[in-house]
């Protein structure tokens, strides 16, 4: 089923006229009317328009992605909790334990500007999952809207403190000497700054473009030169070249797709890659792989993409010609993945004898360095893995 | 990477709503919606014109769509993209104008908070309920028309369940009701929570609050309806104390003469208003509550939640009148003249405070002035 | 083996709590002020939410 989304591609202002329509099967240009409507009578359509933009995630066009791990409904936590520390807040005023109502609220204003501001890890996380590596993460539009946001109730929370204690005055003409002298030094400084970015910029964009033929050239060099010549050794042998050849392709492709950032260092991202190819090619089975974010690879990450492999080679032998997704969450030393099938399933009490020591390989090898590994399954309903990795520190 | 088979086809998107160019009274708007929707445009042309008398957001909603939806050019082709920024001007534009036309129609700034903020709101949160985020089930024009038109059975069934309620309630039923609710919540955690009936949570919600409303505000509906005016001609024609359900009760007690000594005189409405006439010369000390509303005693007024007045009592000697009044929701009003109880459009407000006032506040507001002379 | 409910099951305490309230208040158990409704009521529905958003959605 179709989640809400923002279309960005058709969109006017951000997008949620536009998404909704697709959702609802309405031209957006209805929606639109409703909106400005409603934002004339009295700006309520204004207000429904922003929490529209914060809470519903953008859509990027053409990503049909694979269901990703259970995400939980963060917007209804955060809301509940509010309301549930709101109602404690209130609870304590009506008890008397209170300071003052012009104290107070501004406080908790600022408090809840502050939360939104500094929480960023779940924003992160919610990002519509495409084949990335490297995509920029500070410029995500729900973090910007959410700090925005933030931002705005704090300075909110400064305004209704003053007004709440007469203070606004003389706040006033302090407020104006500053803003004389933001401007003055603006007006001076404008341009020089304007000059140093822009020659800043374009000797930046000079050393990368260098830079990116550099690495072109060593990659090819590395790669398809290297399997052209293994194809002309293995001439003879069609089943080997068409081999080298699919492999040369995924590959090269992969590479293509995903040169934005590099890291100049093997990731688990590009090892848990190989990995999916090279099951996919043992067994003719299809492996969608989905990586968000990236970590070096060090002997506990090789750890987890062996136990990765393991689980995919079961998923293979044992799903039947079930598509299998592989989803990994990286992010600083920490390894969150998911093998899942739509097989059959197993019945864990009845397992035979060589399966379930490769249950013990998954699982005691993630123990043995510092995660865990976990199998959800029952006969009808597929196979889940899952594999945690905590950064050691 | 090999392709499994997409979780869904590419979403087409949906047809294109234009204005009419055949069936056009005007700008062709009603002919439009009318064949978007398929439904008659008639109906359309009588909602656009009932919303143009009734605050002219008729007039504000025609204009809009005549800026923003094209017009039928008659080969069926897609009109061409419009850029964006004209786009976000001219919207920008009409909020503006619309704010501007609008705010003394009845419609005006205060409107966010206003009810029609709040049924949106409302329904907003049953569809959510109903439909989840992921809702399933057809995309089109007629099925989001026939799914409003549920929304807004839901809400109206829930508003009519507030009221019994809060009615039953107030009557007397309240144990009733509030045992009902407990039934209902126990029969939420026993049944399943099938999505189709997530919505039982807003009727549910809806009796709760009914209920609610009046155990915070101590409405007691018992004592009849309507208006009762009280104009005693001795002290024996005093009661101990008067009450009424639903309206307006007035005792006006400057026609009595007190003899020295303290009396009580104990005043009860239910929902509505009160008011209390008292004799300048006579030293009245109130005790009074509003569960929800405004509450005057003689130069004191507030309103809001659980507005009380607790006014110590000092005078001694002569004549002495303690009032005890309850409104549960509504005004309360103990004056010295019956043309202060009327409402004026600015009326000077005493302090805004939400809370009980007690003695920590003027001791010389909401008592009369002759307790003054009584404690010498 | 069905699973516990989360959101209907906190929605049937927080009725049940609440209704119990609502019962002491007409029983003159305790008088009830909007004081201590305004809290009843959000955390009320604070509980819901937050049961509802933290129920796992598994596709």
């Amino acid at each position: 089923m179709t989640p809400l989304r923002r279309d960005l591609d058709n969109r006017v202002v951000a997008g949620v006229c536009a998404g909704l329509g697709q959702r609802l099967g309405l031209d957006p240009v209805i929606l639109r009317l409703s909106f400005v409507v409603a934002a004339a009578a009295g700006g309520f359509g204004v207000v429904l328009y922003g929490l529209a933009w914060l809470l519903v995630p953008a859509d990027r066009a053409g990503a049909s992605a694979p269901p990703g791990p259970p995400r939980r409904g963060s917007w209804q936590v955060a809301a509940g909790v509010g309301l549930l520390v709101l109602a404690l807040l209130l609870l304590l005023r009506e008890l008397g334990i209170w300071f003052s109502d012009p104290l107070v609220w501004p406080v908790v204003l600022a408090a809840t500007g502050s939360t939104l501001i500094w929480h960023r890890s779940a924003a992160v996380r919610r990002q519509t999952t495409t084949r990335l590596r490297g995509l920029p993460r500070p410029a995500d539009p729900i973090t910007r809207g959410r700090v925005a946001l933030g931002a705005a109730l704090v300075v909110g929370a400064a305004l209704l403190f003053l007004l709440a204690n007469d203070a606004v005055s003389p706040a006033r003409d302090v407020v104006l000497v500053l803003l004389a002298v933001v401007v003055a030094l603006a007006l001076i400084l404008t341009p020089l700054w304007w000059r140093l970015a822009r020659s800043l910029g374009e000797e930046r964009s000079a050393r990368i473009r260098t830079q990116e033929r550099a690495e072109l050239a060593a990659h090819l060099h590395d790669s398809v030169l290297q399997t052209l010549a293994l194809v002309q050794r293995r001439a003879d042998d069609p089943r080997a070249v068409a081999a080298l050849a699919r492999r040369q392709e995924r590959e090269l492709r992969a590479w293509l797709s995903g040169t934005s950032e590099r890291t100049g260092r093997e990731g688990v991202a590009a090892a848990l890659e190989a990995v999916a190819g090279e099951v996919e090619e043992a067994h003719g089975t299809a492996i969608d792989v989905v990586a968000v974010g990236d970590t070096p690879l060090d002997e506990h990450g090789e750890a987890v993409v062996a136990a990765v492999r393991e689980a995919l080679v079961n998923a293979a032998k044992f799903a039947g010609n079930a598509p299998i997704a592989l989803y990994a969450e990286l992010e600083d030393g920490r390894i969150h993945a998911f093998v899942r099938d739509r097989g059959p399933g197993f019945d864990p009490a009845g397992v035979p004898a060589d399966r379930r020591g490769l249950r013990e390989s998954i699982v005691g090898r993630m123990e043995r360095h510092g995660g865990r590994a976990t199998v959800t399954t029952a006969p009808g309903s597929g196979t889940e893995v899952e594999l945690v990795l905590d950064s050691p520190s | 990477m090999s392709q499994h088979e997409p979780e869904q086809s590419q979403p087409t998107a949906p047809r294109k709503f234009l204005r009419s160019r055949d069936d056009r009274v005007l700008g062709g708007v009603a002919g439009g919606l009318g064949k978007y929707f398929g439904v008659d445009p008639v109906f359309f042309r009588i909602g656009l014109a009932a919303l143009a008398v009734l605050g002219g957001v008729g007039v504000f909603l025609y204009l809009a769509a005549l800026v923003f939806v094209p017009a039928e050019d008659g080969t069926g082709a897609e009109p061409p993209r419009r850029s964006r920024v004209l786009t976000v001007v001219a919207a920008i534009a009409l909020v503006l104008l619309g704010g501007a036309l609008l705010a003394d129609g009845g419609w005006g700034f205060g409107f966010f908070f206003g009810p029609l903020g709040f049924v949106l709101v409302l329904g907003a949160a049953v569809w959510w309920l109903v439909w989840g985020r992921s809702g399933g089930g057809e995309r089109n024009a007629r099925g989001t028309l026939t799914r409003i038109a549920l929304v807004l059975l839901v809400l109206a069934v829930s508003a009519a369940l507030f009221v019994g309620a809060f009615w039953t309630a107030a009557a007397g039923g309240g144990v009733a009701v509030a045992l009902l609710v407990i039934a209902i919540g126990a029969l939420f955690a026993l049944a399943a929570f099938r999505r189709n009936v997530r919505w039982l949570i807003v009727p549910a919600l809806a009796i709760t609050a009914g209920l609610g409303l009046v155990a915070a505000a101590d409405v007691n509906l018992d004592g009849g309806y309507g208006k009762r005016v009280y104009v005693p001609a001795s002290l024996a024609d005093v009661r101990e104390g008067y009450d009424l359900g639903a309206g307006r009760l007035e005792v006006d007690l400057r026609g009595v003469d007190f003899t020295p000594g303290e009396r009580e005189l104990d005043l009860e409405v239910g929902f509505g208003e009160a008011v209390l006439v008292v004799p300048n010369d006579l030293c009245v000390v109130a005790r009074a509550d509003v569960g929800a509303g405004y509450l005057r005693i003689l130069g004191w007024d507030n309103g809001g939640f659980n507005v009380g007045w607790d006014a110590r009592d000092r005078g001694r000697e002569g004549a002495r009148l303690v009032v005890d009044a309850h409104v549960g929701m509504g005004a309360l009003q103990v004056v010295h003249d019956p043309r202060d109880a009327e409402w004026h459009e600015d009326r000077p407000s005493g302090r805004g405070r939400w809370e009980d006032i007690g003695e920590d506040d003027d001791p010389a507001l909401g008592r009369s002035a002759a307790c003054e002379a009584q404690t010498g | 083996m069905r699973r516990v409910d989360g959101p209907s099951l906190v929605t049937g305490l927080v009725l049940i709590g609440l209704g119990g309230l609502f019962l002491l208040d007409r029983l003159e158990a305790l008088d009830l002020r909007f004081g201590y409704l305004w809290p009843a009521l959000l955390a009320g529905l604070g509980a819901i939410l937050l049961a509802s958003g933290l129920r796992r959605e598994r596709p």
